[in-house]
């Protein structure tokens, strides 16, 4: 029984080692191919075969064992925090080569407590078979002291080595701390990070340096102050309950935490000036948008402006969302922003952003026109008309079938649960050469299709077949683990950074790679995409036809310039930050 | 007391009707909410009664009781081309835009001359993302719609501005040309003809119509959104102080969020 075509696997056990050269790239072996023939769980016949040569996208959860359903608490009364609920990360926590899989859960209302395992978050680590095995237990990561978890970021914030995980919630945020054997440490106590209000709802974080000192900063978005006492209650009508716009609760400050290294975090909210700025926190993206080797920060506001962030480089931020044309959309209004997402759709070098939003409005496209503005392509891209219908939560920008072009992915579902079309499915809309994308969910099977109230998504590759994989989680649901089929034969790249000047991870290094026909392909490596979620930290480019890659530059967080010669391609790539530039051939 | 129900139960279900009618063409709402109550506290199946009570229903944010009007009418009589109508325009106000399609063309079907509903069902096409149905729906409703009114204008604009969101911006330009002509003092048409003068990098008349769409009483479109749209025509002009000051009338300007 075939679950991922094979012929997406043969070039990807190329070694490629240059040893201890200054600046060095080693294509990552992968031990083992998923095995092709899975065994079914939980009595669900294992059909995947069938569907598998001609959807692009097949769900695996079912071969695995996990009680995990994101758990939002729906009977009863509708608390206004409930339909923000599993968060995805991607992971890979004990370096086996294997991206592994956390999801963040909600909680019991209006107690705010994780009353039984039904509310626990999970860890399922990736037996690189198609199978995962629920480790959460063993790896201390339950959260059974936390409250209401949302958003999750991974990243390396000490540079051990290990990738750890800062959750938020309502309640303490909580950040975790990878021992490396397997087990989380809950290092919040101490760490300044302890010091949110229990009020706050904190939605989204990311990782980044913003500094450029090689350690990551975190930014936490914050969307209102709420508790179950002052929880307002809403109806639609006398007989229905409907959960309230965000517009009855106040606006609020995003947080900014600079890491001092030692496990230690300052809040810089005030001093970095994006306490100045109040707003319904949602997605994060982050990103170099002027081009001067600083990242800068997008913020998707819920029925607020969004916002960013520009970085001064003198440890402050300039906030230029009308300046730059992404606070409203094109009729000057504020929408119910959600996920955001940041990279370069039409290859001119520019890192452009993506958010969406609710049914009725558009999600938005916003072309990077010179590093200094936006221009809202919505509608000359054509997004305009395809997501007028939809409620969209998580988003990214996603080349699925490695031709070159990043595809747009939206998680769908209404906020609430009372009209016909509250329940939706997600979206893939390709992008035709960086002009216009064109919907084409209809080719990603049955088992991407499925409606509900999707929220967080991860992108991430768990095969390591060169191919984006997807996981996603929908309220009510075990998450879907959707793997990509890999239905065509395109060739790619993908980048495992480890930094050393830099932060370990590589977050914020920009990579170019050209093509021997002369394509020039741009992104960087960030793990916080979409909303409430962390995807896949390695950079995946897909290369279409091109066999030769004619080289490619990295420029590090820490100035350094890293040139590559003619790396091979179908593999992953491995590098690490020289000390000084260089060249590897 | 009972003199007045004495009184209303003498006037009959027509009469009531009739007053609320007028009532309700006043403005007069709470006094045509008694009048219709009274009307199907009599006749509880009386359909115009019962689209009456949902329009005032709509008006006091209670869409429970408009539907539920609205389809005690239907179910009276389901050859009444006001109560189709006004029920796919509940569902179509409420969002559900699957179930506002089946009464909007019964209506269709019922009055064929009329372009409301036409014009309902094309604006509900293009919120279900179906582009070439609304196209010729609203091509329909243009044709349908008398000359030079208000009514035609109001079409013309939203075609206009659904052409526009296809990437049409010179059909767009012509819309709402056409909407002018109809209707010269119409606020959304001039701005709906500024955004496509934008769009097809008329910068010059784009500001001149948006100035003009200012001057305007404000209806449909805000002073915020023609603010925003100033303010980006005159950066691309060149006008940076102009852009400034639009900006922060933009900023002063009541917004308008929803979910």
């Amino acid at each position: 029984m075939r679950i991922f075509p094979k012929d997406a696997m043969t070039n990807v056990g190329r070694r490629n080692f240059l040893g201890s050269l200054a600046a060095c790239f080693t294509g990552l072996a992968v031990r083992t191919a998923f095995p092709l023939d899975l065994p079914a769980q939980d009595g669900i016949p294992n059909d995947a075969s069938a569907r598998a040569d001609t959807h692009w996208f097949t769900d695996i959860a079912r071969h695995s064992r996990f009680a995990y359903r994101t758990s939002y608490n729906i009977s009863g009364r509708k608390y206004f925090p409930q339909p923000m609920c599993g968060g995805v990360a991607a992971i890979d926590y004990n370096n086996d080569g294997f991206m592994d899989l956390f999801f963040t859960n909600g909680a019991k209302l209006p107690e705010l407590l994780k009353v039984s395992p039904a509310y626990y978050n999970c860890l399922l680590h990736n037996n690189g078979d198609g199978t995962f095995d629920d480790v959460t237990a063993k790896a201390g990561l339950t959260g059974a002291n936390l409250g209401y978890c949302f958003g999750v970021a991974a990243a390396d914030y000490d540079n051990d080595g290990n990738q750890d995980l800062f959750i938020c919630n309502a309640g303490r945020n909580a950040l975790y701390h990878n021992n490396g054997d397997g087990t989380f440490a809950d290092v919040t106590s101490g760490s300044g990070l302890e010091h949110k209000p229990d009020n706050v709802l904190s939605v989204g974080a990311a990782w980044f340096d913003y500094d450029n000192d090689g350690l990551l900063d975190l930014i936490v978005t914050n969307y209102t102050t709420w508790s179950p006492q002052t929880d307002k209650q809403c109806f639609k009508d006398t007989e229905r309950e409907e959960y309230c716009s965000p517009t009855v609760y106040r606006s609020i400050e995003s947080r900014l935490y600079r890491n001092r290294g030692g496990g230690r975090f300052e809040d810089v909210t005030q001093a970095s000036g994006i306490g100045r700025y109040l707003g319904k926190g949602m997605g994060i993206s982050i990103a170099d948008f002027t081009g001067n080797g600083l990242m800068d920060i997008f913020i998707a506001n819920d029925t607020e402006p969004n916002f960013l962030f520009i970085n001064q480089g003198n440890g402050t931020f300039k906030e230029c969302g009308l300046e730059y044309g992404v606070a409203y959309n094109e009729q000057g209004k504020a929408v119910s922003g959600m996920g955001s997402d940041a990279r370069d759709f039409d290859n001119d070098g520019r890192v452009d952003i993506i958010y969406n939003d609710l049914a009725g409005q558009f999600f938005a496209i916003l072309k990077n026109e010179n590093g200094r503005s936006f221009s809202d392509a919505t509608w000359s891209t054509r997004l305009g008309p395809l997501t007028r219908t939809l409620s969209g939560w998580s988003i990214g920008f996603i080349d699925y079938n490695n031709d070159g072009w990043k595809d747009i992915y939206s998680a769908n579902g209404d906020v609430d649960n009372l009209s016909e079309s509250s329940k939706q499915h997600d979206i893939l809309f390709e992008n035709e050469g960086g002009k216009i994308f064109i919907d084409v969910t209809e080719k990603m099977g049955p088992d991407f299709a499925v409606v509900g109230y999707q929220r967080g998504s991860a992108f991430v590759d768990l095969n390591n077949d060169g191919f984006m994989d997807l996981v996603v989680t929908s309220l009510g649901e075990k998450p879907r683990i959707l793997m990509n089929n890999a239905l065509v034969k395109n060739h790619w790249i993908m980048f495992d950074l480890r930094g050393h000047k830099s932060n370990r991870d590589g977050i914020g290094a920009a990579i170019t790679v050209t093509t021997e026909s002369g394509r020039t392909l741009y992104s960087h490596v960030t793990t916080s995409v979409g909303f409430m979620s962390s995807s896949d930290r390695r950079v995946h480019f897909g290369l279409g036809s091109d066999t030769k890659i004619d080289h490619v530059e990295i420029r590090w967080p820490s100035g350094i310039v890293q040139r590559l010669e003619n790396p091979a391609i179908d593999l992953i790539l491995q590098v690490e930050e020289p000390s000084e530039k260089g060249v590897a051939s | 007391m009972i003199w007045l129900l004495a009184l209303q139960l003498a006037a009959g279900p027509a009469q009531h009707y009739e007053s609320a009618r007028q009532d309700f063409a006043q403005r007069r709402f709470s006094e045509a909410v008694d009048q219709v109550n009274a009307a199907l506290h009599e006749s509880p199946n009386m359909v115009p009664a019962l689209v009456l009570k949902a329009r005032l229903a709509t008006l006091a944010h209670r869409p429970d009781v408009a539907k539920s009007c609205l389809i005690t009418a239907v179910a009276a009589n389901p050859a009444s081309e006001e109560a189709q109508f006004f029920l796919g325009l509940h569902y179509y106000i409420q969002n559900d835009f699957k179930l506002a399609i089946s009464p909007l063309e019964t209506a269709e079907t019922l009055s064929p001359d009329n372009p409301l509903p036409v014009f309902y069902l094309a604006m509900t096409e293009e919120a279900l993302g179906n582009e070439s149905k609304a196209t010729a729906l609203y091509q329909r409703a243009e044709t349908l719609s008398p000359q030079k009114s208000s009514q035609s204008a109001e079409i013309l604009v939203a075609y206009g501005r659904f052409l526009l969101s296809l990437g049409r911006s010179q059909d767009s330009i012509e819309k709402a040309r056409q909407a002018l002509e109809a209707d010269p003092e119409s606020r959304d048409a001039h701005y709906e003809l500024s955004k496509g003068l934008d769009h097809e990098g008329d910068f010059k008349n784009a500001a001149l119509e948006g100035e003009r769409a200012l001057t305007l009483p404000e209806m449909g479109t805000s002073d915020a959104q023609i603010h925003f749209l100033l303010a980006n025509v005159y950066r691309q002009l060149d006008r940076p102080e102009l852009a400034k000051a639009h900006l922060e009338k933009f900023l002063e300007s009541p917004q308008t969020t929803r979910r």
